[in-house]
């Protein structure tokens, strides 16, 4: 028996406002997540992947809504909160990791500044307080400079060093789940084996449960719990990774796997 | 290394691509030297802004001699003035070789409180009574023009500065509101907006003027006079802000905002408001002449500042007939000081646009 899960998505499905009826963009789509497991959400583009973690977050574009189905956080029904609870949760309980944090991230302010801005939110520290906090943080997710990240810019910093920023970031408030949606894409291989060790050793340190969400099977094959694979708004499979990768069973996740071979 | 590691924020980077523009740099001293003036009106002006003379009444500005009249070589100093009136019962004034006044400097003259605090009686130049000095001649009723000009410096100057700052804080927020939100809320904004900027400016001044008590004393009719500038303001600068604002709000940094559960006030203020500086500074700086103007067209008329108060556009309103011009062109001097002022903010806005444009960085060569 697994203990109770953390996130649970059941029969969600997601339409636009106005064509509710017929064109719809995830449907029925059902998940859970265990606390401090990793989860992937695999699909190729325009399955509805990222839709679905911006709808955890309730942070769906205007044009998009939740037609059906429910979202539990820690065993509540999240689509009661109120706005002034969402937000609370997000950030604090729920933390996202974006595909390029280039755009992620504010041109115009310092990563430091940014960080600092969840620091000021969600924890109550002083000024000097956030400051080393922003430097563990920093140090924790492998920059070996981060006084001087902290006072740079993010076009400043190479692709690595920004993906670790930005996940640095999502940590500093200490969520229990962070969605990280496509977080290695736009990286060389090498870099994606750093970042997903380094979502392997944050999990361990800070008991946290990740959201996997990526087109590519070969980057979850050694990190991920769980998969799903989503096709068209639907998952058409699911199960423990071993499992799923010893027998795909739907054409889909074998063209996946053929892919990366 | 350290230099080309050392971070620039967009708004040093464009300081320093400022500097390098000869014009833009002297116009902004210029400016920098009319606000000191205005800021230090009492010390450097010889009388207060009151102190008249009536048997001064268009009294030319006062020559300064070196030699006396044996040709020997003094201190600076001015001579005594007498009158006559001529066939049009003007006032023609002529020295008086008998009445000498050294110039002196640091001289005790009318009290005042230095920069409001300290009561202070010092003044940098003037000449002991009964003899006048003026720098730049006298009004109808026989006060100093320079002294007169340096205070109303402090209005005219400041008017600009504060009108700007309150608009640009409604007119910043409120287009971001309305970009931000969009739908019902961005409509109704715009059409608010719309509606102020229907009317023609100087009608909507005047018409907020008359809404204004006469009964109120010159401190009020200040602040007034800028509430009313500023409330013409706002409306443009909201609808380009709001603009902006909409094509800011769909970047992947908002959403990221979003998620880290900031509130839309926060999102506003951090996140898309800071993008529209490099306009806002630019539109703070061509705007501000605007707001001079306007308050020098409200005084010029009458409905402004009113007198003993100076400020340059009732200065100028002496000025009003081509008699008085003709025989005392030195009232034209308020007009003179609207004038490099407004040009130098207007050239320092233009600068500043093309420093603050990335595309043109290196480029640029004035």
């Amino acid at each position: 028996m697994r203990p109770e899960s953390l996130l649970e998505i059941k029969n969600l499905t997601i339409g636009l406002s106005e064509e509710a009826e017929n064109k719809t963009i995830v449907q029925g789509l059902s998940l859970s997540i265990f606390p401090k497991t990793i989860a992937a959400l695999v699909g190729g583009s325009g399955s509805g992947k990222t839709t679905t973690g911006l709808a955890v977050l309730r942070l769906l574009p205007p044009v998009m809504d939740i037609t059906q189905g429910e979202i539990t956080f820690q065993g509540k029904d999240m689509l009661n909160y109120s706005i002034e609870q969402m937000r609370q949760l997000r950030g604090k309980e729920i933390a996202m990791v974006f595909q390029e944090p280039l755009y992620a991230f504010n041109p115009v302010f310092r990563i430091g500044q940014q960080m600092e801005e969840v620091l000021i939110y969600h924890c109550s520290l002083n000024k000097q307080q956030r400051e080393q906090r922003i430097l563990d943080l920093l140090d924790m997710v492998g920059i070996t400079e981060p006084q001087r990240v902290a006072q740079s810019y993010p076009h400043q910093l190479s692709g690595g060093m920004r993906q670790r920023a930005m996940i640095a970031q999502a940590i500093a408030a200490e969520p229990q789940l962070i969605i990280a949606d496509e977080p290695t894409s736009n990286l060389d291989v090498t870099l994606q084996a750093h970042i997903m060790d380094l979502f392997r050793k944050l999990k361990e340190r800070l008991n946290l449960s990740i959201l996997l969400i990526t087109h590519d099977l070969g980057v979850v094959t050694h990190l991920a719990d769980d998969i799903f694979v989503l096709s068209e708004g639907r998952v058409v499979e699911s199960g423990p990774t071993q499992m799923i990768l010893a027998k795909p069973q739907h054409r889909f996740t074998q063209e996946l796997m053929e892919t990366f071979r | 290394m350290s230099k080309q590691e050392k971070s620039l924020s967009q708004f040093q980077m464009a300081l320093r691509s400022f500097r390098k523009s000869r014009i833009g740099m002297s116009c902004a001293m210029i400016l920098l030297l009319l606000y000191t003036m205005a800021l230090l009106a009492d010390f450097l002006s010889p009388y207060s802004y009151e102190n008249e003379e009536r048997n001064y009444s268009y009294c030319p500005p006062t020559r300064i001699h070196v030699r006396d009249a044996e040709g020997k070589w003094r201190w600076p100093f001015v001579y005594g003035v007498t009158f006559h009136f001529d066939e049009f019962h003007r006032r023609i004034y002529e020295e008086d070789n008998t009445k000498k006044y050294p110039i002196r400097f640091f001289i005790k003259g009318d009290e005042y409180k230095f920069l409001g605090f300290w009561r202070c009686r010092i003044h940098l130049v003037g000449v002991e009574e009964p003899g006048r000095f003026y720098v730049l001649g006298a009004d109808s009723r026989g006060r100093d023009l320079w002294s007169r000009l340096l205070y109303g410096a402090r209005i005219s100057l400041s008017i600009g500065l504060i009108g700007v700052l309150i608009s640009f804080s409604i007119g910043l927020l409120v287009g971001g509101i309305a970009g931000y939100y969009g739908g019902v809320l961005d409509n109704l904004i715009m059409r608010i907006c719309e509606m102020f900027m229907m009317i023609p400016g100087f009608y909507l001044m005047l018409a907020l003027r008359s809404a204004v008590p006469d009964t109120f004393n010159s401190l009020q009719v200040y602040f007034s006079v800028v509430v009313i500038l500023s409330f013409i303001g706002w409306a443009g600068l909201a609808r380009i802000i709001r603009g902006m604002s909409i094509s800011l709000r769909e970047r992947d940094y908002v959403l990221a905002a979003k998620t880290m559960g900031l509130s839309d006030f926060q999102i506003i203020v951090r996140h898309i408001l800071p993008h529209t500086l490099s306009y806002s500074i630019v539109a703070i700086m061509l705007s501000i002449p605007g707001y001079i103007l306007g308050e020098a067209a409200l005084s010029l008329i009458g409905l402004g500042i009113q007198d003993p108060i100076p400020s340059w556009g009732n200065l100028l309103s002496e000025a009003m007939g081509i008699v008085y011009i003709n025989f005392a062109p030195w009232i034209l001097w308020p007009g003179f000081s609207i004038f490099i002022t407004v040009i130098c903010f207007n050239v320092v806005g233009d600068i500043l646009r093309d420093a603050f444009d990335p595309l043109l960085k290196g480029e640029r060569n004035i």
